[in-house]
């Protein structure tokens, strides 16, 4: 079915510290810092942060676990991983979940260009009152909508996208070698950045209300279905759950690493970054009164430069800090999501990582072309603007929304029934010093299955009820672009899949030329 | 990423309002401008139109899925009125002119008046199960286990 590298031969991480810090790394992005709270305040902020934990618990450390104890137990990328299980059809479900996690990874390169646009304004332009737009109906808008709408609507953007990319390349281009030292500098940064800003937001007038309010439990509020389901949904994504990441990060340790404790602390380190963005956002949007919409685009580009906007003092430096921030936690994610596909076509083709690399960037950089296309199809704004931000919204709406809860649920019915799950769970206790307990296979067999199904009916009946998303919105040609999204979408991921799925496994290269290692 | 397209519409309407259409006559001011929960503080009506009967509505949460609306009774001469924020954390006020239209707009941020004992043990008992978590976790891993696994990192000494 495959044909990795024997285990012995594939590259390993260098020290447990790097592996940690590469997972947390992954796992902690730009969702973290400003969808955390978005998605807080959109379920009632006290209300969601209970619901949030518990699903912690009971969701998102154990599918991790999961994934984690799965890669180390196959020691192969995520499609060969589920091809384990479930044969061909796993295998397809695999790359389904790889194609569908690349659509995310060519959007995602393209919102880091962004924020590398937003990083340049900070300088100066960004805090002005207002920017004059050409480009649309609106002559001018205030700052920081005004500037946002002027960048994505030019093209030096596409130049920005390019820049990423090459970073991309850049990072992984030695496999986990490169991965780790770049993640033993990024995340500290990160960590310290936060803090910075956590101080500052705390210590405006005020700043300390904001935090009372995302804590402070609504008891009547706490009882709705629906702010379970958002706690649900936010560790799910936080957690990079369904993108193959983890199996494939899990696959360059060796077979019997502590994956109970990786999972873990990869889990506890994500989820406690979220806590001090809470903190930090949740303070500057008290002390500004500052009310946020349930959007990472809308948090990240306006609501978080707003506030930093009416600081009395630092706007320059807080906000260079905020988007550097957000550039080093979007790269130590878009790194990890380029490392599972190239694992993934390395393990099944035996390519060359310099080759796999090449396609693999290549195809990337022009996805993320149209992602950031600057035409004007709608002048008046009344929904997304240009081209490129429709084409993101609507593809971000099936990939993210839709595409990563169904590989979520498929990998739970695999390993859950077909593996069977007691079988991973003995092997992951094996070498854990933590053991996970019997209830372990109940929550990946029934509960989690059960919440996400919960999850996907729900969105669906919202796609009936509501019309299918994207119809409907005031400019030429939205509803064929909404239809043609999903088609590309679904007809793409699925027959690509069958198409990897069913191409025949080439032997392993050289391990050298495999994945190059470190200092050979 | 969900709602972008609501997300921006919502902002496209804010950029309208500033940008295009003429400045707002009538302004909402508060009294106190971070009220206290269950204090009461008074809202100002300034330029308000004589002779129309508008209605100022308090939104608790806006843009929430959980918002909670009330309706502020305005004194007779319609340049003020009381008003008890019955929740803490965001709230919009607007005034609305008869036809449903939004004469003006202001954002609040109510305090909670005091340290509220539950949302201070949740941030205790998070804190402490994530990063006591993460710690315990890493003490583990890179502890009494790490020989163990550093032996299959590093190669044969032969």
């Amino acid at each position: 079915m495959s044909s990795a590298p024997p285990a012995s031969d594939r590259a390993q991480w260098k020290s447990k510290l790097g592996f940690v810090l590469a997972a947390s790394g992954s796992a902690i992005g730009l969702g973290n810092i400003v969808f955390f709270s978005a998605n807080a305040y959109k379920y009632g902020a006290g209300a969601f942060y209970l619901p949030y934990l518990v699903s912690l618990f009971l969701v998102g450390i154990p599918l991790l676990i999961a994934e984690l104890g799965l890669g180390g137990m196959t020691q192969q990328a995520f499609p060969q991983s589920l091809g384990r299980i479930g044969g061909r059809w796993g295998e397809l479900a695999g790359w389904w979940g790889l194609l569908n996690a690349s659509f995310i990874t060519m959007y995602y390169v393209t919102i880091l260009a962004w924020v590398c646009g937003m990083m340049v304004g900070a300088f100066g332009s960004l805090w002005r009152p207002a920017t004059e737009v050409d480009a649309f109906a609106v002559a001018s808008m205030p700052n920081p909508t005004g500037f946002f709408f002027a960048m994505i609507s030019s093209w030096w953007v596409v130049g920005l996208v390019a820049l990423v990319w090459a970073l991309n390349v850049l990072l992984v281009r030695r496999g986990v070698a490169t991965i780790e030292a770049a993640v033993k500098v990024f995340v500290p940064l990160m960590w310290l950045f936060m803090i910075v800003l956590i101080v500052r937001g705390l210590t405006l007038p005020h700043g300390e209300e904001g935090v009372f309010l995302l804590f402070t439990p609504d008891w009547e509020m706490i009882r709705g279905a629906e702010v379970w389901q958002g706690a649900m949904s936010q560790i799910f994504f936080s957690l990079s759950l369904g993108f193959g990441i983890m199996t494939a990060y899990a696959s360059y340790l060796p077979r019997n690493a502590d994956h109970t404790n990786n999972g873990l602390v990869t889990a506890c380190l994500n989820c406690g970054f979220e806590f001090i963005a809470g903190l930090a956002v949740f303070s500057l949007l008290f002390a500004f009164a500052i009310v946020p919409q349930a959007s990472t685009l809308t948090m990240m580009f306006f609501v978080v430069p707003e506030g930093i906007a009416a600081m009395p003092w630092g706007v320059v430096l807080f906000g260079l800090l905020f988007f550097v921030l957000l550039l080093l936690a979007g790269l130590s994610s878009s790194i990890s999501l380029v490392e599972a596909l190239l694992s993934g076509l390395i393990d099944k083709f035996g390519w060359s990582r310099r080759r796999t690399l090449l396609v693999g960037g290549t195809i990337g950089f022009l996805g993320s072309v149209a992602f950031a296309l600057p035409v004007v199809v709608d002048p008046e704004i009344a929904a997304t603007g240009t081209l490129g931000l429709s084409l993101l919204d609507l593809i971000d709406h099936w990939a993210f929304y839709h595409g990563l809860l169904i590989v979520g649920l498929v990998e739970c019915l695999l390993i859950g029934w077909k593996l069977p799950v007691a079988r991973l769970r003995e092997e992951i206790n094996r070498s854990s010093r933590l053991r996970l307990p019997v209830a372990f296979d109940w929550l990946i067999k029934l509960v989690i299955p059960a919440g996400l199904v919960a999850i996907l009916l729900q969105s669906a009946w919202r796609e009936i009820s509501d019309g299918l998303y994207g119809t409907g919105r005031p400019f030429a040609g939205a509803d064929a672009m909404a239809f043609g999204c999903l088609l590309f979408w679904l007809l793409g991921t699925i027959l690509l899949a069958w198409r990897l799925s069913a191409a025949r496994p080439q032997p392993a290269p050289a391990p050298a030329a495999a994945v190059e290692q470190p200092h050979g | 990423m969900v709602e972008l397209h609501r997300s921006l519409a919502a902002a496209a309407v804010t950029l309208a309002i500033a940008a295009g259409a003429p400045a707002a006559a009538v302004e909402l001011r508060l009294a106190e401008p971070f009220p206290l929960r269950g204090e009461p503080t008074r809202v100002e009506v300034l330029d308000a139109e004589a002779g129309v009967a508008y209605e100022l509505r308090v939104t608790y949460r806006p843009n929430s899925r959980t918002p909670r609306s009330e309706t502020l009774q305005l004194a007779p001469e319609g340049t003020s009125a009381a008003w008890i924020p019955r929740d803490a954390g965001l709230a919009q006020l607007d005034l609305v002119a008869p036809g449903g239209a939004a004469a003006a707009s202001l954002r609040a941020a109510v305090r909670f008046g005091g340290f509220p004992a539950t949302g201070l043990l949740v941030m205790a008992v998070a804190g402490l199960l994530l990063f006591g978590g993460a710690a315990l976790s890493m003490w583990l891993l890179l502890g009494e286990t790490g020989p163990r696994v550093a032996e299959q990192l590093e190669p044969p000494s032969t």
